[in-house]
């Protein structure tokens, strides 16, 4: 049975802590290669306190957050992520957020939900994200 | 100082040829996907599972869409960039600050996709606290082997001067 959400609903926290070695699992599994996500002297050189973390394993670690918080087979729709600031190596990434609408669109079920991720330098993302919840199904 | 031509303008809406995407959609890259943010989601590997939903199966992380067309380090790659790309004189470094993806179809182990890029917008000249130099927004569209669009994402990215290391910003 899936939960019935409604606006406000609270999402709650999920954390990963953004070690050394997940920076290097991330820059092989989103295949990115760019010197900001692995080279420390590039980072700072350009701008960077150190090494930070790229936009595909953000989106990966909010896709997982949506499925613990929607359930397994909820598909995500959209995804709108926008950086604010970086996420760097020694920090804990915590990804949290609200229901922000349930609506139907063309007989699906759609939740809309705004999240923030954040490290211990504060919130670094805010994410708009919609899922369509799954349809009962009769095997 | 980043100065935009008419040629750079003339970019703007410009569609690519397709292109089709390094390799098929690829189970063990997903299972490195999902080890990077650990994931532990059946809905991508239990296909006993996934057959009892609505997804009749597995499918692949949604969020993978972009990674999916990342282009390997070796051997190089010849002819046309995958991406339009905005190269600016002076601005040496560019960095993203939004994406936004939607999906439509979900993508399955065996896809193959085409895709076709376009630049949406560019900005005036702008300063950040990482430097001086212009928002570009390129927008990609994937569509898989039953020519079906699967997702779309679109990616904002700032390409600048960096300020003078050491002037305090």
């Amino acid at each position: 049975m899936t939960k019935e959400w409604k606006a406000g609903d609270a999402l709650e926290p999920i954390s990963l802590e953004l070690t050394l070695r997940r920076a290097i699992q991330a820059v092989a599994g989103t295949r990115d290669y760019y010197p900001f996500h692995h080279d420390e002297q590039f980072a700072r050189e350009n701008g960077a306190e150190g090494i930070f973390f790229n936009t595909m394993f953000l989106q990966g670690f909010v896709g997982r957050a949506a499925a613990e918080w929607f359930g397994n087979d909820a598909f995500l729709r959209r995804l709108e992520i926008a950086m604010h600031a970086s996420n760097y190596v020694g920090r804990t990434l915590t990804a949290e957020g609200t229901v922000a609408a349930t609506r139907e669109s063309n007989g699906c079920k759609l939740v809309d939900a705004d999240v923030t991720l954040a490290t211990e330098d504060g919130p670094t993302t805010s994410i708009k994200l919609t899922v369509q919840l799954p349809v009962s199904t009769t095997p | 100082m980043p100065v935009l031509t008419d040629e750079q303008r003339a970019l703007i809406g410009q569609e690519s040829a397709p292109r089709d995407l390094p390799q098929p959609i690829d189970r063990i890259m997903a299972l490195r996907w999902c080890e990077m943010v650990e994931d532990a989601n059946p809905i991508y590997f239990d296909e006993a599972y996934a057959r009892t939903t609505w997804l009749q199966g597995a499918i692949a992380p949604p969020t993978m869409l972009n990674t999916w067309g990342m282009t390997p380090v070796w051997p190089e790659a010849r002819g046309e960039r995958p991406r339009p790309r905005l190269e600016l004189e002076g601005c040496t470094t560019t960095i993203a600050t939004n994406a936004v993806e939607e999906y439509f179809v979900p993508l399955r182990y065996g896809d193959t996709i085409t895709a076709t890029s376009h630049i949406s917008e560019i900005s005036d000249e702008k300063t950040t606290r990482l430097g001086v130099g212009h928002f570009y927004t390129s927008v990609d569209t994937y569509r898989n082997q039953l020519g079906q669009v699967v997702g779309t994402h679109s990616f904002t990215l700032f390409t600048y001067r960096p300020h003078p290391t050491g002037d305090g910003a």
